[in-house]
């Protein structure tokens, strides 16, 4: 035997004697450590092991059933996405889920419109307004991947959001006011206003596109100085982070609380509660910590201030508005925020019940492109 | 169940070594490798498992019965077996074609019928057959223990992949395989390679050939044909490894199924060194019987088109693997009587020829039908639109480490490789490759557990 057919033996004899050990022990642990019902990371529950029945046997789901079972329960399971993770990265990949791995952080793909939907969105709208003839404002802000786009990797095929979206408010009627935020944040692009780990603006981009509407809103020259920032967590772990896998990225969140706030009370309609913030600092405790802004997304909600002002708003939104909302709480009696996602009741009865004098749409390119329930609420409600 | 799960990995794969382990007698010990081998048959589809256990029954019924026999009732014995075996595997693979022929010209209008194929029903009809062959032309004695008979044709290790491993190089080992220390070192390496081949590289470059799957240039889709050659390989050799890796861990010494086929310098060395069990299936029990090479040009013609029209129709029911059979046996017979002297001339240009010749052939063989091959066909030779476009050229950035070191391991690199770390290190190359290899395993088990992960983000949209 020459030397490398024996170091090769001796190499093999140990990793057989290795994968014994692990393959055993590994079968030992997991079937021995008790089940775990949710995962914080996937924020989903863990198949549990199934029941066995005659039937689950027969058509095969018992297996199927175990086999997630064994792959949900796994020790280390999270540990083991990381080093997935970890391998995709270093083999140069840098798109995992439709996401890029830029030197900004994470970056979700544009999407491709819903055209026949996008088209029943647009149409619900301007409907609403011809209507009901409130004045309405349509601030459609753009995704990282516009903003960023020079940040994006070699070759990737983006889709141009921004003409996407001069496209949207060239459809609107005329008396609707199109706020583009995409030129002003394109000027602050090298700043930190998306996450690098979720797929939300910070609350920099929504307070510079709050500047950019303030004069469409009515709302006089809005400054920097008269809001106090505070960061209420260096531990956000986004979206996007949780679908490549990584636990390297983590972000600032920063609230803008304006200097001369006015008492308020927030009703969340949708959870049924209310109380004297429009923060939630339980949310910063779990994994949704973007869910700090009014408590993350839910049907309705308002905001009533101990104000004298005689204007009223409603938001129609997605969770990018989550972090503006705040900023306005100064400049309104009262700020009512629908999200159509979650609502299905008569959006007409709003307005006329909180004597609505703004409607602002509030979405980001992602989410309206693809939205799939706007139309419908709006339409049930002008039948 | 597969080999790349994690289930099979960490729980069926233990549990199974231990019983052979220590329950005592090999009877017993095959017994249940028989047993686990039909729970991993049944695990997806229990049904299909009846089917499995009465085939077994009746071959193995039937054969036995040849002891007792004339010689002209053991022929026709075996003929009428063969034709049952071959007319089951044909009716779950052709059925539906069978019918739309009918429906064709007798102008009918027949429904086609849903019939799943049962998972490894291929492989399993060749082992069958392969035991009826080597007992009727006396190279083996009739196995008279159903256990050792199902042991041969259900091992878990090979029922659902193969390798095809002929009755004759199995007999002996059948009734006496035990677990040694060195087969047990030698399978567990195994292991491991094709699992890292499996799932580090195939699973990798599968998710590129998804990428460029529709794209109409030249470039993409020359990538996506490349893509599918490398995975190909890699799926199955890597599988195949570990089907031979797990025969090891259980006392048994399979041949090696693919040998670098993509280092071939003609289409016959290919298929010498490609899905080696299967190859040497068609040789000995369908070419020699038929007078090998001995025979005149036009016979030979005819066998060898035979062979790689039945290689065809066994991979699959569509016209496609036809064509991709007929391709290859028109190719072969080239290559005997014309192009040998012009490949002997140049290994550069002999390998480039036969990459590029396979590559084509693998066009037909991913192709849903002829129109979709013509039309991958049409695209790589700048029928498309145009000659690049951003995605081909972001799929080629972003998987260019995986094709890269795809290509180099289809080549003898890693024995290279190998060889290079045991003069470099001398002894400490043993902690080199062993760490290596435990990274692997590591790796390739963190892509299968990523491969299921599915966090839920709706709720933050």
């Amino acid at each position: 035997m020459n030397k490398k057919e024996e170091y090769t033996k001796l190499f093999e004899s140990f990793l057989s004697r290795f994968l014994v050990i692990l393959l055993g022990f590994g079968m030992i642990i997991n079937v021995m450590m008790p089940d775990h019902k949710e995962s914080a990371r996937e924020n989903r529950s863990l198949q549990m092991f199934p029941s066995i029945t005659w039937s689950s046997i027969v058509d095969g789901s018992f297996a199927k059933d175990v086999d997630e079972w064994f792959s949900d329960q796994l020790i280390g399971r999270d540990q083991f996405i990381y080093v997935r993770y970890l391998m995709q990265k270093f083999t140069g990949q840098t798109e995992i889920n439709d996401i890029y791995l830029t030197s900004k952080g994470l970056i979700e793909k544009v999407k491709e419109p819903n055209t026949e939907e996008l088209e029943r969105n647009i149409k619900a709208i301007n409907d609403l307004y011809t209507r009901t003839g409130v004045t309405t404002l349509f601030m459609l802000a753009p995704n990282s991947a516009t903003v960023n786009k020079d940040k994006l990797p070699w070759f990737s095929e983006g889709l141009d959001q921004e003409s996407m979206i001069t496209e949207v408010f060239n459809s609107l009627e005329d008396g609707i006011i199109p706020i583009d935020v995409t030129t002003t944040l394109k000027k602050h692009k090298s700043e930190y206003l998306y996450y690098k780990s979720d797929h939300h603006w910070t609350s920099l981009a929504a307070f510079y596109a709050l500047m950019e509407a303030s004069s469409d809103l009515g709302l006089g020259g809005i400054k920097e100085e008269n809001y106090n920032i505070y960061p209420v967590t260096t531990s956000f772990r986004g979206t996007l982070a949780q679908s490549v896998g990584s636990l390297g990225y983590s972000d600032q969140i920063n609230i803008y609380v304006p200097k001369e706030e006015p008492d308020y009370l927030f009703i969340n309609e949708g959870e049924g509660s209310k109380g004297p913030s429009v923060y939630s600092s339980k949310a910063l405790e779990g994994s949704d910590k973007y869910s700090v802004f009014m408590g993350g997304n839910t049907s309705l909600c308002r905001l009533e201030m101990n104000n004298k002002s005689k204007k009223h708003l409603l938001v129609i939104k997605d969770s990018y508005a989550n972090c503006l909302v705040p900023m306005l709480i100064p400049y309104y009696r009262t700020i009512t925020v629908v999200d159509p996602r979650y609502y299905y009741e008569d959006i007409r009865r709003v307005i006329n019940a909180d004597s609505i004098t703004e409607i602002l749409y509030l979405y980001n390119g992602n989410t309206f492109f693809q939205d799939r329930s706007l139309a419908d609420m709006i339409e049930s409600s002008l039948k | 169940m597969a080999f790349n799960s994690l289930f099979f990995i960490f729980a069926f794969l233990p549990l199974a070594l231990a019983l052979y382990r220590y329950v005592p007698g090999q009877m017993v010990k095959n017994a249940i490798l028989v047993l686990m081998g039909y729970i991993f048959y049944a695990w997806a589809n229990p049904v299909n498992l009846l089917l499995i256990v009465l085939m077994t029954c009746i071959n193995f019924v039937i054969v036995n019965d040849w002891e007792n026999k004339s010689d002209q009732k053991v022929t026709v014995s075996f003929i009428l077996t063969l034709i049952l075996n071959v007319l089951v595997l044909g009716m779950y693979r052709y059925t539906n074609q069978f019918i739309d022929l009918i429906n064709y010209f007798f102008e009918l209008k027949i429904g086609s019928v849903e019939l799943a194929f049962p998972f490894g029903l291929s492989f399993f009809t060749l082992s069958s057959i392969s035991y009826m062959a080597d007992v009727y032309r006396g190279k083996c004695y009739v196995q008279e223990n159903l256990i050792n008979y199902a042991l041969y044709v259900s091992f878990f290790g090979k029922i659902g992949s193969g390798p095809i491993v002929q009755y004759a190089d199995t007999e002996d080992a059948l009734a006496d395989h035990p677990m040694t220390k060195e087969l047990m070192a030698k399978g567990s390496a195994k292991f491991i390679r094709g699992l890292v081949k499996k799932v580090l590289l195939a699973d990798q470059l599968g998710l590129f050939v998804k990428a460029l799957t529709g794209n109409t240039t030249m470039l993409g889709s020359w990538l996506m044909a490349i893509g599918f050659m490398l995975q190909l390989y890699f799926d199955f050799s890597g599988y195949s490894d570990m089907a031979i890796g797990i025969g090891n861990m259980f006392g048994f010494d399979w041949k090696e199924n693919f040998d670098h086929p993509y280092t071939a310098t003609s289409i016959r060395e290919f298929w010498r060194k490609w899905h080696i069990s299967l190859y040497e299936w068609f040789k000995d029990y369908i070419y020699i019987p038929l007078g090998g090479s001995r025979i005149k040009a036009s016979l030979y013609i005819q066998v060898v088109l035979l062979i790689f029209v039945l290689s065809g129709i066994w991979h699959g029911s569509n016209l496609t693997f036809l064509v991709w059979g007929v391709y290859f046996g028109i190719l072969v017979i080239f290559e005997r009587y014309f192009f040998h002297k012009i490949l002997d001339k140049s290994k550069k240009f002999s390998h480039f020829y036969t990459l590029l010749l396979v590559l084509f052939g693998w066009v037909f063989f991913m192709s849903k039908d002829m129109n979709a091959a013509l039309e991958t066909f049409s695209y790589m030779f700048g029928m498309g639109k145009g000659i690049a476009d951003l995605s081909s050229l972001f799929a080629l950035r972003t998987y260019i480490v995986i094709l890269l070191l795809s290509i180099l391991f289809c080549t003898n690199f890693y024995a290279k490789l190998e060889t290079l770390i045991i003069k470099k290190y001398k002894n400490k190359s043993i902690l080199v490759n062993l760490l290596l290899y435990l990274l692997l395993f590591v790796v390739s088990v963190a892509c299968i557990v990523g491969s299921t992960y599915n966090p839920f983000l709706y709720f933050a949209f």
